[in-house]
């Protein structure tokens, strides 16, 4: 028996640590810790770890809000000033609860981008010296002088390895193979990632359990896995004696050796699984395209002198292999931009849009703060007439604010967390990393940080100006008519609200019509009731190699006959589930991940044409709802290989617009494979719904390239009833096998548009906030104003004033606000609307419909939040007012 | 003359003698007063005390149970012994004949 080890130490929590060592003097924390920690200790040796945190947070607050030693500390007025502001705002709850809603809805937006962007564009990535590590591409000049990328062939790799420039480098393939697991129970398709053996320690990756890849695991007769974090913990159940078993791998034993930690492949790849890639050691290229490589520069070399070098090396290439490597050449790009890059402008964006609502949050509480101020104009002087110094009243006044912002930072945190967890589940999870949101104590810092900053911020000038000399007239409590600069500061603020409104309404507006617009796309196919599942057929029991004669010539034929048979049983026991219309196999569904591409030239011709292939069963024509437009589809069984070629590849081979129907293409290469072409289908949107690549060649899956890896079918029942039918036909046909992955077409569509629907949730609901304190940001600096006015407002109906002349008095100034503020709005939206553009599809950022709509409707929101306190203007009781 | 809080953390360490340091300072107090106590409230009264030459302190060696922090210990000096006989008798005289309206709850 082995010894139970020994149970790992608790750890005080980092941000309560942090916070009970502040009000402490910094020679003396070591010690206060470490007293703390010791009684932490001891209370999670007697209770246990959480009861002890929860006593350590407890005395960290404590520590924070100790008066003992308030004597005599320079902190100290201001800590009484806080109390006293708690007293204060107490005093008013509707008017302290409408301020610390506003810093919450402000600040809530803000914390919530804030953890979903911090670790996307700012946090350190969990690798060792990030900055020294590099992604080298295949780099050539395509068409418009661009500068493309590619994956690297073996040979590429061979060469470059050497260089000099980086004390390390891995390879891995570009794609992730996915396989059928069989360990215990059901087996399970997983994907695995084929890495060189430096993989690992060119990321600095170390492994949880076991080890990671070695050079000699490429020669070991039973081959070696490394498992992702995830699946140990989903798949095994998080079991320490995996290292070492021996599990099946589409039926051939593989033995696993490591865990490593989750993130272990983020943004190069993070399949399940990694296993070793085996490359030829010769320095031959082979056209075949599949390698991506990391490096890790060494000490003294910069990317810069890293890409001279690589240059240099792919020059070589070029002049040895002259027909595969003329133009090419490779160059290294930063790491940190190849794992973040697709995520960082829709983050700006968003970063943009909160800080926007912040922006208004913040006019609309300095608002709310000078109506407060000059209501309480009349305690200030006289609080000033007893001697309280400017400096005292002005700090009174900060602190007031200071507290008002940490409760909505408290309540916005709180906001944040609940939509940030509701907003995790529609997030693409691909792009951001929201499996890592920062920290709780990074949260909680930026928090207490934008609170402090915004409560001072928003509390500054009021306060300056509220604690200037006492003016004559505050103490007597007479002032009843509005200064000048009173009147310009409100329009200027309900002027700034509606234009910030303006603003983010109508970048949302914009957002959420290309989503609708992206959504109604015509995709050139109906997948109606669609459903679709993965399954991988294994090469080794599906494929074989076959020596055939043809034209008097012995060849080595790669023959996927086993698979075909075994697919058409799948497609026949499938359309026998009651409930299944009608299935089909496929090499790749539209908008899939999995990508199937090859060249294309017409008999006689020289031109290649590049088009994603669909290898498929005759039915799936049919299933997809793709339209034949000329010609026929393919049957079971054809004598010779056939094609069906989309409108726009058949268009593009023979440019003439000659009938394609009868003629014959080579696939590949000029001397590739011919096939007949015997129909044209319409194009369909099959990588993207918003980029028009309409380039298909349809195939037989009998032809024998591209083996199906899906199921399709059509179906109005739910995947979670048929999931076990279909399970079971397939155990029945193979019981290695997994079906994986069982989704919808909508669930597909979706996935597909996830980062706008993303994107949409959070603007929409950043330009609702804005919209809403806007309103009652007006609302309330009305409302004050009639009240403030309301003795000027009775004097004047005393006076015979008619009441349309009153209202004016209210509504005029507000309307020229309104107004002005709008324009502003349009401008602002005009001035951002290179940045929005990007994120637009088939529309103008400009888009004068969306600009005239939503200034209209903003103007209409903020004109009815106007409306009841000009009317209340206008209903003043002339002898009540001057009564009062 | 010390201020209250700073008269309880005298007479805490003339009990705790040679055991007295931060932590067993603030878990005789709360436990004799009922009262919590924050860490940051016993060093800022230490380093009073010491500035008024009542204590001195000398600093120990890292100690694992501590995370690897060192031990402040607090030791009374000739003068802080006169206040906290000064603070007894005070205590004591004023007390006198009243112990036993305060003994009973």
């Amino acid at each position: 028996m082995t010894p139970r080890p020994p149970a790992p130490r608790v750890l005080p929590p980092r941000l309560a640590a942090w916070m009970a060592g502040l009000r402490v003097a910094r020679v003396e924390r070591e010690y206060a810790l470490g007293d703390l920690e010791e009684d932490f200790q001891a209370v999670a040796r007697l209770r246990g770890a959480a009861a002890a945190r929860r006593w350590y947070w407890r005395q960290a607050i404590g520590s924070l809000f100790s008066r003992t030693h308030l004597r005599g500390m320079p902190m100290r007025l201001f800590f009484s000033e806080l109390r006293s502001s708690w007293r204060q705002m107490l005093r008013s709850p509707a008017a302290s609860t409408a301020a610390i809603l506003t810093y919450a809805l402000g600040m809530g937006a803000n914390i919530a981008i804030f953890s979903v962007a911090w670790p996307a564009l700012l946090a350190p990535l969990p690798f060792p010296d990030e900055d020294r590590l590099a992604v080298i591409w295949l780099t050539y000049q395509g068409r418009d002088n661009t500068t493309q990328i590619n994956p690297l062939s073996g040979g590429d790799y061979n060469d470059i390895r050497a260089a000099r420039s980086f004390s390390n480098m891995a390879a891995y393939s570009h794609y992730l193979s996915e396989v059928n697991l069989s360990a215990a129970g059901q087996p399970r398709q997983i994907t695995i990632g084929q890495v060189s053996a430096s993989f690992f320690p060119v990321l600095g990756v170390q492994a949880l359990l076991g080890r990671t890849l070695m050079p000699s695991d490429e020669d070991r007769d039973v081959p070696v896995l490394v498992l992702n974090e995830r699946t140990w913990r989903a798949t095994f159940g998080a079991d320490r004696a995996v290292i070492g078993r021996t599990v099946r791998l589409d039926g051939d034993p593989v033995e696993i050796v490591g865990v490593v930690p989750a993130h272990a492949g983020l943004g190069t790849i993070e399949p399940d699984g990694w296993a070793p890639l085996t490359l030829q050691k010769d320095r031959e290229r082979r056209r075949n395209y599949f390698l991506r490589a990391v490096g890790r520069l060494a000490p003294g070399a910069t990317r810069a002198t890293a890409n001279d070098e690589l240059a240099a090396i792919m020059k070589q290439a070029g002049r040895d292999f002259p027909d595969s490597n003329k133009g090419l050449s490779a160059t290294a790009h930063d790491f940190r931009d190849e794992m973040i890059g697709p995520a960082r402008r829709p983050l700006l964006v968003l970063l943009g849009g909160a800080a926007l609502v912040l922006l208004v949050a913040g006019i609309n509480l300095a608002g709310l703060q000078v109506a407060r101020n000059l209501h309480r104009a009349h305690e200030l002087g006289i609080r000033q007439a007893l001697g309280a110094s400017r400096l005292r009243l002005f700090a009174q006044l900060v602190a007031e604010n200071l507290m008002l912002a940490l409760a909505g930072g408290a309540l916005g945190a709180g906001f944040a967390m609940v939509t940030l967890r509701a907003l995790a589940r529609v997030a693409p999870a691909d792009d951001w990393h929201t499996g890592q949101l920062a920290s709780p104590a990074g949260v909680a810092a930026f928090t207490i940080a934008l609170a402090v900053a915004m409560g001072v911020a928003v509390a500054l000038i009021p306060a300056w100006r509220a604690s200037s000399p006492p003016r004559p007239d505050a103490t007597l409590g007479r002032g009843s008519t509005a200064s000048r600069s009173a009147a310009r500061a409100r329009i200027g603020i309900i002027g700034a609200q509606v234009a910030l409104a303006v603003v983010l309404l109508i970048v949302a507006t914009l957002v959420g019509t290309s989503l609708a617009r992206v959504l109604r796309v015509d995709r050139g196919f109906r997948f109606d009731q669609g459903l679709v599942a993965d399954l991988a057929l294994p090469q080794s029991r599906y494929s074989a190699i076959e020596t055939r004669v043809r034209d008097g010539k012995v060849e080595r034929v790669y023959s996927t006959a086993k698979a075909t048979q075994f697919l058409d049983a799948l497609v026949e026991r499938a359309e026998a589930i009651p409930g299944v219309t009608r299935a089909c196999v496929i090499n790749q569904v539209p908008l899939d991940p999995q990508v199937g591409s090859m060249t294309w030239v017409a008999e006689g011709d020289t031109r290649m044409i590049s088009s994603s292939v669909k290898s498929a069963s005759p039915g799936c024509y049919d299933v997809l709802g793709v339209p034949l437009l000329q010609g026929r589809l393919p049957r079971a069984r054809e004598a010779e290989p056939v094609v069906v070629l989309s409108r726009s590849i058949a268009a593009a081979l023979w440019r003439d617009g000659s009938d394609p129907i009868g003629k014959r293409v080579h696939m590949g290469l000029a001397n590739g494979p011919l096939m007949t072409v015997v129909g044209v289908v319409g194009d369909i949107r099959n990588n993207s719904l918003e980029r028009r690549q309409g380039n298909q060649v349809w195939m037989p899956h009998a032809n024998g390239y591209f083996t199906p890896s899906r199921l399709a079918l059509n179906s109005a029942l739910p995947p979670a009833s048929l999931a076990p039918q279909l399970r079971a036909v397939l155990t029945d046909l193979d019981s290695e096998l997994a079906l994986a992955n069982i989704r919808t077409m909508d669930d597909i569509v979706g996935k597909a548009t996830a980062p706008r629907r993303f994107m949409l949730l959070l603007l929409g609901g950043f330009a609702m906030i804005a919209l809403v304190l806007s309103a009652v940001g007006i609302y309330g600096v009305l409302a004050h104003l009639v009240g403030q006015r309301a003795r000027e407002i009775g004097i004047r109906r005393a006076l015979g004033a008619p009441t349309l002349h009153i209202t004016r008095v209210v509504a005029g100034s507000t309307a020229v606000a309104i107004l002005l503020g709008a324009a502003a709005g349009l401008a602002g939206a005009r001035a951002l609307s290179a940045v929005v553009a990007s994120l637009l599809f088939e529309m103008s950022a400009t888009d004068p419909r969306v600009y005239g709509g939503v200034a209209a409707f903003v103007s209409v929101a903020a004109a009815l939040a106007a409306w009841p306190p000009a009317r209340r203007a206008s209903r003043v009781d002339p002898l009540r007012a001057l009564r009062d | 003359m010390a201020g209250d809080f700073e008269q309880l953390v005298l007479f805490s360490i003339v009990r705790l003698g040679p055991d007295a340091y931060g932590a067993t300072i603030k878990r005789d107090i709360e436990a004799r007063t009922g009262r919590s106590l924050a860490i940051s409230a016993v060093y800022v009264t230490l380093a009073r005390l010491e500035a008024k030459k009542l204590v001195r302190t000398h600093v120990g060696e890292p100690l694992p149970e501590r995370g690897g922090r060192r031990r402040k210990h607090v030791k009374l000096l000739p003068a802080g012994e006169r206040v906290v006989r000064e603070a007894y008798r005070a205590f004591k005289g004023m007390l006198e004949g009243l112990e036993e309206r305060f003994e009973t709850p």
